[in-house]
């Protein structure tokens, strides 16, 4: 038999409870993204931080232990997100990058239990 | 692994190059819509609002750029989670003023789970805007039930009907339990008379514990005398939307004050933390943090150490 190449237990059999979130923007700074991640390590755990001018070289952001980073598919964003493993180990996450704008982009997660003590199964995080 | 080295603080030069925030290039329609399911939307929006930034005076410019976004939100039901007056953005430079325009709005559906917005909590990065953080959880049950409002009950009407109440008499010797009865009911005629004529209270986990309605009397005043003044433009117009100001920040902080007195004097084991909290409230760091740096005068050292390396002490000559 098979098995799954994944853990089963993921995506969302639990239904999202709390979400904390950190918006910022780092002025394409190296030092304000190291900054800000650092004093994120210290505190109470985030889930998603919505960077606005992030800092990026020859197209690639930078990354950090237990983040995800998302980002318009461009080569230098003007907006990117990141998401903790903890939240991606929960619940299924899909970034949308609508093609009007590359300022913008939503990342929608999936969560057929319910999310924030309702029945809806995903909710959008918006960061521009 | 973040792979960055504290050799790269040398773009710190960014500090002295900031500029303005680029106008905005994401329209209120691919920002704002219509959802079924919750939605949140965070970023620079780079727009100027009164509903945002209340004591600022606000150009035509800035009004006609903020607008579209503000309708929008209106329209669909958004709600903004910023605490109007907290500034966002403080520029580096003198010739700006300090700004709001680090905005987060939610929809219908994801307002009931919005717990906190807040912008001072996490120390400063080195950018001209601050971080912010929201927190999102499940409504809590609300306990607190709906107050009579005694303070504005009608009592001169109230008077007049209690006169004419009927309270039906006694039973002849009752027995202990009818006569409980009978006094329980007369008690609930003459409460229900009473509560049915008087306001109740409407308590929100977001109704502020301080607010009066002096407070929201001087708003009001402010708010005229500040689009008064901006209509007018006249030095006595724009001094006595001055004096409102004032004198509306001085009397929320005298709310205030009157309001954790009074608290603090009935403190009991249930509150002391919240007590703890209004005395003695938890210092923000006003410094970013770096490796093995823990307060500023470690800081400016790793600074200096690492722009202005010590130089190595020249060749002894030999003689």
């Amino acid at each position: 038999m098979i098995e799954k190449p994944y853990n089963s237990t993921r995506h969302g059999l639990a239904p999202a409870i709390n979400l904390t979130l950190v918006q910022h923007n780092s002025l394409s700074s190296w030092d304000v993204f190291l900054s800000l991640f650092c004093s994120l390590m210290e505190g109470h755990p985030v889930d998603l931080v919505l960077l606005q001018d992030p800092p990026s070289s020859k197209g690639f952001l930078p990354c950090y232990a237990g983040f995800k980073s998302f980002a318009p598919p461009v080569s230098r964003p003007t907006v990117a997100s990141y998401v903790s493993q903890s939240l991606l180990q929960k619940f299924g996450v899909l970034p949308f990058f609508p093609p009007e704008t590359d300022d913008f982009m939503a990342m929608d997660v999936l969560t057929p239990q319910g999310c924030f003590g309702s029945s809806f199964p995903r909710f959008r995080i918006g960061n521009m | 692994m973040f792979w960055l080295k504290l050799s790269s603080f040398q773009d710190r030069q960014y500090v002295g190059k900031a500029s303005p925030p680029n106008p905005q290039t994401v329209s209120p329609e691919t920002a704002l819509y219509d959802l079924l399911y919750p939605y949140l939307v965070a970023g620079d929006f780079n727009i100027h609002n009164a509903a945002t930034d209340p004591s600022r005076l606000l150009s035509v410019k800035e009004e006609k750029e903020s607008a579209p976004y503000f309708g929008l939100a209106t329209d669909l039901g958004f709600t903004l989670l910023n605490t109007p007056g907290v500034y966002t953005r403080f520029p580096f430079t003198g010739t700006h003023r300090p700004s709001v325009i680090d905005l987060a709005f939610v929809n219908p559906h994801m307002f009931p789970a919005f717990r906190s917005w807040d912008a001072s909590s996490l120390p400063s990065t080195g950018s001209d805007h601050a971080p912010v953080l929201i927190s999102l959880r499940p409504p809590s049950p609300h306990n607190d039930k709906p107050r009579p409002r005694w303070q504005e009950a009608d009592w001169l009407r109230l008077t007049d009907r209690l006169k004419n109440l009927q309270i039906p008499p006694p039973p002849d010797a009752p027995s202990p339990n009818q006569l409980d009865q009978w006094f329980s009911s007369a008690v609930s005629v003459l409460t229900t008379l009473i509560e049915n004529d008087t306001h109740r209270s409407r308590p929100s986990p977001k109704s502020k514990a301080w607010w009066t309605h002096l407070l929201t009397s001087l708003r009001k005043e402010f708010a005229k005398a500040a689009r008064k003044a901006k209509k007018q433009e006249t030095p006595d117009s724009y001094a006595i939307a001055r004096q409102a100001k004032l004198g509306y920040f001085k009397a929320i902080k005298r709310a205030k004050a009157t309001y954790s007195a009074d608290f603090l004097a009935k403190t009991s084991p249930d509150n002391i933390w919240r007590a703890k909290e209004l005395v003695a409230p938890r210092k923000t760091p006003r410094f970013p943090s770096l490796p093995d740096a823990t307060d500023p005068v470690a800081i400016n050292d790793v600074l200096l150490n690492h722009f202005f390396p010590p130089k190595n002490p020249p060749p002894a000559e030999d003689t």
